[in-house]
């Protein structure tokens, strides 16, 4: 059996745990357009500020390839893969061959086609190309583009280095598809306090400068700045799987079935590269995220090796850490839909919240379970709502308990005995096996 | 891969094991009660809860945590098979307390990395099993699935 694998990020490398879990001996080759390996891409704002240096961005040791006996080709592009022949060729024309292959091949940092983007101090933050970059541009005063989690993070290391920073967010608030008003605003008031200046609801229009950029226009006027971020967003690299046949989705991400396999046979996609049924909307959605990549490339992985293993469906889960000040965590569907014609007959949305000074906690139920959750600065045990969540378990008489301050695992104990067959065999064991 | 277990008619809830688990892994003095006192306030890995029921990290088989972790903070021991955090690289994310089903991952008091029981790694036997006066905490090889 030869395994290849294009990609070398979490999905990648949870993949190749899997195979190896199941099947030692087999080939395994890796492709990553990337010289850097093993590097987490989570981290790369940590870089910039000059918190963690290289050596401290990688999750696995650097032994990892060679431990679990993997041909790893850094730096290697591949440009064209052939179903029929079942081939992979690399930029410099070699071609290799293939039984399974994984498609990891990650997203594209979004360029929007703003003029004047391609003056010298303006830089996306995907690869560690763009990091390095970022971290040796002698700027003073920053923008921000886009306060997505990078955006947002860019920031707040650029401050953290002394820099003078703004962010530009097109839609009305930071983080916009992460937290909702309430807890986008908290978030912002704490950037604001740290000194960083937010504009939400307003675009990038122009960028000025003789060559190196020296402005940004937006809708309020003239930012003068030395350097520029994008964290507009990304977009998921199908270009291979185009050429492979393999179908992409409405979303712009690989198509795959419950078991990471693409429209094309023996061809697999994971990561934030594929389009995959989200647990709380229902709908398709690509949630690229560092702990669904590592799932789904595990998933892909066990199938590749013969080890039918179904995907329970993508949760988007966003933790903002220590960056803050204040840690904020949002899972699932944190807004309730605006419009409900998707939803069933008879299933309606409820939103409760409960806000203190320093907190806040929301929950969103559609009919009687949890399909989002959102909580600032009291996170713990936040845990139990992802396994609520992923699990889809109704509520009942819950609700209040849920919200509780006091919430804790015995509390839920009965709820997940009443809905033990929602857990596979072998999960609700693990969760039971505490003593009870 | 010994796990421990309580047995809920014996425990009382006293909390004991909840003060000798902050006592001996998390303070600094390590003298009890002057530990109280510390600065930052020692936290505890195992936790009381509802009425009567100690939980720890169950060190699970196919952990949440570690696949949550974005740099390989959280791992596994390949020798015991017990899942602890290596403080000097955790950044403090908290990913893997959002995915923690137990709910037993939490911030450290100083909020600088996570905390869980690490089964008294560097110490040959949990201080929480030791200390339990009723034996309601016990030790037992986790039987293995099918």
């Amino acid at each position: 059996m030869k395994y290849i694998i294009i990609g070398g990020s979490a999905a990648a490398i949870s993949a190749i745990e899997a195979i190896r879990s199941i099947d030692a001996t087999s080939k395994i080759d890796l492709f990553s357009d990337e010289s850097t390996p093993l590097f987490s891409r989570v981290l790369l704002p940590y870089y910039v500020a000059e918190e963690l240096s290289k050596q401290l961005l990688n999750f696995r040791p650097l032994t990892f390839f060679e431990d679990n006996n993997v041909n790893a080709h850094m730096g290697t592009r591949i440009v064209d893969v052939s179903a029929d022949s079942k081939t992979v060729k690399t930029a410099e024309g070699v071609s290799y061959e293939f039984d399974r292959l994984l498609m990891a091949t990650g997203g594209n940092a979004i360029v929007p086609p703003i003029p004047g983007i391609e003056m010298e101090g303006v830089s996306t933050l995907k690869t560690m190309e763009d990091a390095e970059r970022v971290y040796s541009m002698k700027g003073k005063k920053a923008v921000v583009i886009g306060a997505g989690s990078i955006g947002v993070e860019s920031c707040i290391s650029l401050k953290r280095r002394g820099m003078e920073v703004t962010l530009i967010e097109q839609l009305g608030r930071v983080l916009p598809t992460v937290f909702d008003d309430e807890a986008s605003g908290i978030i912002q008031r704490r950037m604001e306090g740290l000194g960083i200046r937010v504009l939400t609801g307003e675009r990038a229009n122009k960028f000025i400068g003789n060559g190196h950029v020296a402005g940004v226009v937006a809708d309020s006027g003239e930012i003068p700045c030395d350097m520029v971020v994008l964290a507009i967003g990304v977009k998921p690299s199908v270009e291979l799987a185009t050429k492979a046949g393999a179908e992409v989705g409405e979303l712009g991400g690989i198509k795959v079935d419950d078991r990471m396999m693409t429209t094309t046979h023996n061809i697999y996609a994971a990561g934030d590269v594929a389009e995959t049924r989200d647990i709380a909307s229902g709908s398709m959605a690509v949630n690229a995220i560092w702990p669904c990549a590592m799932e789904q490339g595990k998933v892909a992985g066990l199938n590749m090796a013969g080890e039918s293993t179904v995907y329970p469906g993508s949760l988007r889960t966003n933790s903002i850490g220590n960056f803050i000040g204040q840690p904020a965590i949002s899972i699932g569907m944190v807004n309730a839909p605006v419009e409900v014609a998707g939803a069933e007959a008879g299933e309606s949305y409820q939103e409760i919240k409960r806000r203190s000074k320093d907190t806040y906690r929301k929950l969103v139920l559609k009919g009687d379970r949890i399909v989002g959750a959102i909580l600032v600065g009291d996170t713990q045990k936040a845990g139990i709502m992802t396994l609520l969540i992923k699990k889809k378990i109704p509520l009942g008489e819950f609700v209040p308990v849920i919200m509780g301050s006091r919430l804790n695992f015995m509390d839920i104990l009965p709820l997940m005995r009443r809905y033990g067959e929602k857990f596979s065999e072998l999960e609700f064991k693990e969760l039971m096996d505490t003593g009870i | 891969m010994q796990i421990i277990m309580v047995d809920p008619e014996k425990c009382t809830g006293c909390h004991q094991c909840e003060l000798w688990c902050a006592n001996e892994i998390a303070s600094e003095s390590k003298d009890m009660p002057l530990s109280f006192t510390d600065d930052p306030q020692p936290v505890p890995r195992v936790f009381v809860e509802g009425k009567a029921f100690a939980l720890q990290c169950r060190h699970c088989p196919d952990a949440p945590c570690i696949e949550a972790c974005p740099n390989g903070t959280m791992r596994r021991n390949p020798e015991t098979g017990m899942v602890f955090v290596n403080e000097p690289t955790c950044i403090a994310c908290w990913m893997c307390v959002m995915v923690c089903p137990f709910g037993v991952i939490n911030p450290s008091s100083t909020m600088k990395v996570a905390v869980k029981c690490d089964r008294c790694q560097h110490m040959g036997f949990p201080i929480c099993v030791e200390a339990c006066p009723t034996d309601a905490l016990y030790l037992t090889e986790r039987k293995e699935s099918a």
